[in-house]
């Protein structure tokens, strides 16, 4: 039986239509999982055959269980992962199983922010930025060195904006420090704050050479924390602006010597100059794949499974869409008695899905991480100004109804 | 129909609901109980809810919740609860109030009338609803 091994997925969004996207292509899906609610709630996922709770830090008890799907007679034909940060995990037992071609060292430096900071040190692209580990004195650090304000302070390897704190002097850089070491990071990185528009790339890489998929202009709103809360697909791009992001990525990509794979980026636009933000070793979650499949037609997802797989992936544009994905947050905190209930919303012009994944006794509050976004909103046009617009139209017809804790 | 030994359950529950509500005014149990335990009845002979019709605010409201008063030897007294929506208006269906407001309007039903009665949950009683639009 052809069979795909998935180490963790989330219940919606990039990493659940991977495994979907594997099922449609006739594979045996297996999903090891540390979620034991996944397990409790089997029946919402129909599109895994099978699933293994499994706490995914013990590399031995993975490796005993794929070789015993192996002795069960099935034929694994990859291990992938769309999750921080097992995406190196699962490359890395693909390799040792002879199947993968994902290698699991580029994916473990990119996993990690100041990792991937050492790596890049003196590209242009790459941020000023300084270390502070666990051992050092704070005092000490604090009087011998004269830093620039404002700073982002962000831990290595935290992922969703969770943890990436912007300071604005030396009060609190100590407490921003302080606070994500007691959170048990044992580095805590701070880069140069950039100013700039900010845009997500889609990448994926087949036998060392490059493809942009799409290029996502980001809408960041600062509340306590930077929170994505608009990504707009610029379905048609000056072929100068997209030759420098090309030549910006694939000066990074090099350096990790990346021959298959999909990542994404998150580069600023500084004065002309692109500085790179972020890099991650997948495709973007949360609605990122839909975007892309209703933008261009290309469903990214199964894309960088059949990579996985060793095949070609078609990264051929069917059709080119602006999409502009509006997503939800609440500015109060409470628990939710009501949510406007959006079943009408289809029909509205432009309006291609609406994703709320709130529930009644859920507890929202204002984002304190990318986490903290509870739905979306996505529209289509032919038009980037007309995409936003129907978005945020449709956006301001739903409303969260909470009681106060 | 139920029987006589039902029915004296049925009022030692409404009079513990009543003295509940009673102490809820008392300074030790101040924060402990509630003054308002909504409750729906039910009566004979088919176990309905007991709906009662009336004016508040110059609005025709129907209402199956209730807040007990009193208890006498025949007959219960009652104060009907609003329903309200989310949006805190006046909510016209029978079922799941996301609040309820006490009335000034006032209700004897005969005991003998009651089969059965339900407790709802005492927070929704002048609940809290913000409302959280997106922008």
């Amino acid at each position: 039986m052809r069979t795909i091994v998935f180490i963790d997925s989330n219940k919606s969004g990039s990493s659940r239509e991977a495994i979907k996207a594997a099922a449609k292509l006739g594979f045996y899906t297996v999903l090891f999982t540390p979620r034991m609610r996944f397990i409790e709630n089997r029946t919402d996922f129909p599109d895994i055959h099978q699933m293994i709770y499994i706490d995914i830090a013990d590399y031995q008890a993975l490796k005993n269980n794929i070789k015993k799907l192996g002795n069960e007679g099935k034929k694994i034909e990859a291990i992938v992962s769309f999750i921080d940060p097992y995406v190196h995990i699962a490359a890395k037992l693909g390799c040792e199983l002879g199947i993968s071609s994902f290698s699991s060292k580029p994916y473990e430096i990119m996993e990690n922010k100041w990792l991937t900071r050492e790596h890049l040190q003196g590209l242009p692209v790459s941020p000023d930025f300084k270390t502070f580990h666990q051992s050092d004195s704070l005092e000490w650090y604090l009087s011998h060195h004269k830093e620039q304000f404002p700073l982002i302070v962000k831990s290595a390897v935290s992922t969703g904006s969770k943890d990436v704190l912007l300071v604005k002097n030396k009060t609190q850089l100590a407490k921003a420090i302080n606070t994500l070491l007691s959170k048990g990071n044992n580095e805590v990185l701070m880069e140069e704050y950039l100013e700039g528009p900010q845009y997500l790339i889609e990448t994926c890489i087949y036998n060392g050479e490059l493809y942009i998929v799409a290029v996502i202009q980001q809408e960041i709103t600062f509340i306590k924390r930077f929170i994505v809360t608009g990504y707009c697909i610029l379905a048609n791009l000056d072929p100068e602006f997209l030759y420098g992001i090309y030549q910006t990525v694939s000066s990074i990509i090099n350096t990790f010597q990346l021959q298959n794979g999909s990542c994404h980026l998150e580069l600023r636009l500084v004065n002309g100059s692109w500085k790179l933000i972020e890099i991650n070793p997948r495709i973007s979650g949360g609605a990122m794949n839909r975007m892309i499949e209703i933008a261009y037609g290309i469903n990214l997802a199964e894309e960088t499974i059949k990579i996985a797989l060793g095949k070609k992936p078609n990264l051929e544009k069917k059709h080119r869409k602006f999409v502009y994905t509006h997503y939800l947050t609440s500015d109060e905190t409470g628990t939710v008695i009501k949510v406007t209930d959006t079943k009408s919303f289809s029909t509205m012009p432009g309006i291609q899905e609406v994703f709320i994944k709130l529930k009644k006794g859920m507890v929202v509050h204002p984002p304190l991480s990318m986490g903290d976004r509870y739905g979306y909103i996505i529209a289509a046009s032919d038009s980037k100004n007309e995409a936003i617009r129907l978005a945020k139209e449709a956006a301001k017809e739903i409303t969260f109804y909470i009681e106060p804790i | 129909m139920v029987n006589k030994e039902e029915k004296n359950q049925l009022i030692i529950i409404m009079k513990n609901i009543l003295d509940t509500q009673n102490k809820s005014n008392l300074m030790p149990f101040k924060h402990l109980f509630k003054d308002t335990i909504p409750i729906v009845l039910y009566t004979n002979p088919d176990c309905s809810p007991y709906f009662c019709d009336f004016t508040f605010a110059s609005e025709e409201i129907r209402s199956c919740f209730f807040r007990i008063e009193e208890i006498t030897n025949s007959a219960v007294s009652l104060t009907p609860l609003l329903p309200l929506n989310e949006e805190g208006k006046y909510n016209n269906t029978e079922s799941n109030p996301c609040g309820l407001k006490k009335t000034s309007v006032k209700v004897s039903l005969p005991l003998h009338q009651l089969s059965a009665i339900q407790c709802l949950d005492p927070k929704l009683v002048n609940r809290k609803i913000i409302r959280v639009d997106q922008k």
